[in-house]
């Protein structure tokens, strides 16, 4: 197998048509667009099949897209230190599914999974623990969906007569993305 | 498993390692032994990620080389070659040898650092503060030859400024005073006290590290070989060649071994690369004479609106002194990232903390952090 083609069919032939929806390949890495249902069956035949051998879970993410009906895409992307080469799983997910989570398989995968939780609100299922990761319990919200204020939603002051921390909500600004893009005639 | 009732919980914070930034840890203990370890994370959390959804390339190098400071071209090295791949940039000959070499001179210095922060964590303050001068003196040189700061040094297409007349001179000479510094180094720190605190403390083998997502040295002390520099060679690396050294121990001593085989390496590395250096361009985009109302406009709007990124998805990656470090970029056509995510090297390594320090003793927490060279500020993004 030494074409990226040739590596994607070999994937592909291991599963049923509708688990691996589609394959494309950028700047030297494949990609592949994996069914819900079928994610932690693919996962663990990369990780375990001799020809793939993905035995490192390099990073998970997610991107929003507040406009589709699924409006969440969850990126898996996995290394094989052995033969040198990496691979990308996308996979669609709406907001109120549960995703299966990935711990089984990789432990690492527990803390992005927390984090992708905590950021854009995908919810998982199996997972070992759910608390908030990087972000303070009191932040409402998931700040990394596109709808959410880039400046934040609340504001936190000094009260000094009470002598404690203030969070009241931020007056929604009107979104500007820069000067600069206003300049160049690029507004939102 | 221990009963509850017969251990107790220690709280370790503000700083669990000398110099790794604000993190909380915090360990049942029975007895001495560390039973469980949880680790909180994220008090320099600064959401780099959601800013960079605002700004354009240009401006998002301030923050991608804030992540961390002990390597402050870290984030925004990966960041730039993200940018490039994905708008197809052709970067100069000259300007991919700048970027490594500085990489290699910061690696030095990041290098130096940690080992200096474990020879300090196992009550070892002289080989401490022997390795922050060396340190200093590297990013001193660092200064001399970019003459520039060092956040937004490294820029799509290529560099901000040619390195200084005369870099070569100032770079061998840097050189040549390094190995007496590490002898002195070893010296002070590898007796049998700093033996006798890392050596079979906290181990984690090479399947555990493969799965917990160990890159960098810390994955190459536990017998992986992997370098992104060798397998995936970036800038000029592949003009030269990489070694990639390897440890068996898998413990705090393997990994403080490591550092000082990639101090080695990365000398070894800068004398490959000097004598190789290219005339020429020091970045793809030429700034256009600003001395013409033409051109003072076109450079205006170059620099206003910046680079546009097309619509797609690339991961890059670079290895820093923490591991790989990589950026996940994606361009809707416009200027600013559609979505940018970083992929640090150290947040793998937090979360396997607290399978590396089970069963170690309370006190040995300190040196295993420490070994594990991870930097908060890159953790927490």
């Amino acid at each position: 197998m030494e074409s990226l083609d040739d590596f994607g069919q070999y994937v592909s032939l291991h599963f049923a048509k509708q688990d691996i929806v589609g394959r494309e390949k950028a700047f030297g890495c494949l990609t592949l667009t994996v069914l819900r249902a079928a994610l932690v069956r693919t996962v663990s035949f990369l990780r375990d099949d001799a020809a793939c051998r993905f035995t490192q879970l390099t990073d998970i993410t997610a991107v929003h897209y507040p406009n589709r009906a699924e409006e969440f895409v969850l990126l898996y992307r996995l290394t094989s230190p052995m033969l040198n080469r990496r691979i990308c799983l996308k996979m669609q997910t709406a907001r109120d599914v549960a995703v299966a989570s990935l711990g089984g398989v990789f432990p690492n995968a527990v803390w992005y999974e927390r984090e992708i939780r905590e950021m854009f609100g995908v919810s998982f299922e199996n997972h070992p623990d759910l608390r908030r990761l990087l972000i303070d319990e009191s932040v409402g919200g998931f700040p990394l969906r596109k709808d959410f204020p880039k400046a934040g939603k609340n504001k936190l002051s000094y009260d000094e007569k009470t002598e404690s921390f203030v969070v009241s909500e931020k007056q929604p600004e009107p979104q500007k993305n820069l000067i600069a893009l206003n300049l160049a005639g690029e507004s939102e | 498993m221990t009963d509850i009732a017969e251990t107790s919980f220690v709280n370790i914070a503000p700083e669990p390692a000398t110099g790794m930034g604000i993190c909380r840890l915090v360990a049942q203990l029975d007895g001495e032994k560390v039973v469980r370890l949880d680790s909180h994370i994220g008090f320099s959390h600064r959401g780099i990620e959601k800013m960079l959804e605002s700004v354009n390339t240009a401006q998002a190098l301030v923050w991608c080389d804030k992540l961390c400071r002990t390597v402050p071209f870290a984030g925004g090295h990966a960041f730039v070659l993200a940018a490039e791949k994905l708008a197809g940039v052709n970067v100069p000959k000259r300007a991919k040898q700048i970027r490594t070499l500085l990489s290699e001179i910061v690696r030095v210095s990041a290098l130096l650092t940690m080992t200096g922060n474990l020879a300090r964590d196992t009550g070892n303050a002289a080989a401490g503060a022997i390795a922050a001068q060396a340190a200093v003196r590297t990013t001193a040189l660092c200064r001399a030859v970019t003459r520039y700061p060092f956040g937004t040094y490294f820029r799509v297409g290529g560099v901000a400024v040619d390195l200084a007349d005369g870099f070569q001179d100032r770079v061998s000479e840097w050189m040549s005073e390094m190995p007496p510094v590490l002898d002195e180094l070893k010296s002070l720190i590898d007796n049998g006290i700093f033996r006798s605190r890392t050596k079979g403390i906290g181990f984690i083998g090479a399947d555990a590290a493969l799965a917990a997502g160990l890159t960098g040295d810390n994955a190459r002390a536990s017998g992986l070989k992997r370098d992104v520099r060798a397998d995936e060679p970036y800038d000029a690396y592949s003009d030269v060649e990489v070694t990639v050294p390897v440890a068996n121990g898998g413990d705090c001593y393997a990994r403080y071994e490591m550092r000082i085989d990639g101090i080695y390496n990365a000398l070894k590395l800068i004398d490959q690369l000097l004598p190789q250096f290219a005339a020429g361009e020091i970045n793809a985009f030429k700034r256009p004479e600003t001395t013409t109302l033409t051109g003072l406009s076109t450079h205006f709007e170059n620099v206003v609106k910046g680079l546009l990124l097309p619509e797609g998805d690339v991961y890059a990656a670079v290895e820093t002194p923490f591991g790989e470090t990589g950026v996940y970029l994606q361009g809707d056509g416009s200027p600013v990232p559609y979505r940018c995510h970083i992929r640090s090297a150290g947040f793998p390594a937090m979360q396997a903390l607290a399978k590396i320090a089970v069963g170690a003793d309370l006190l040995d927490i300190r040196p295993i952090v420490s070994s594990l060279g991870v930097l908060m500020t890159e953790v927490d993004r």
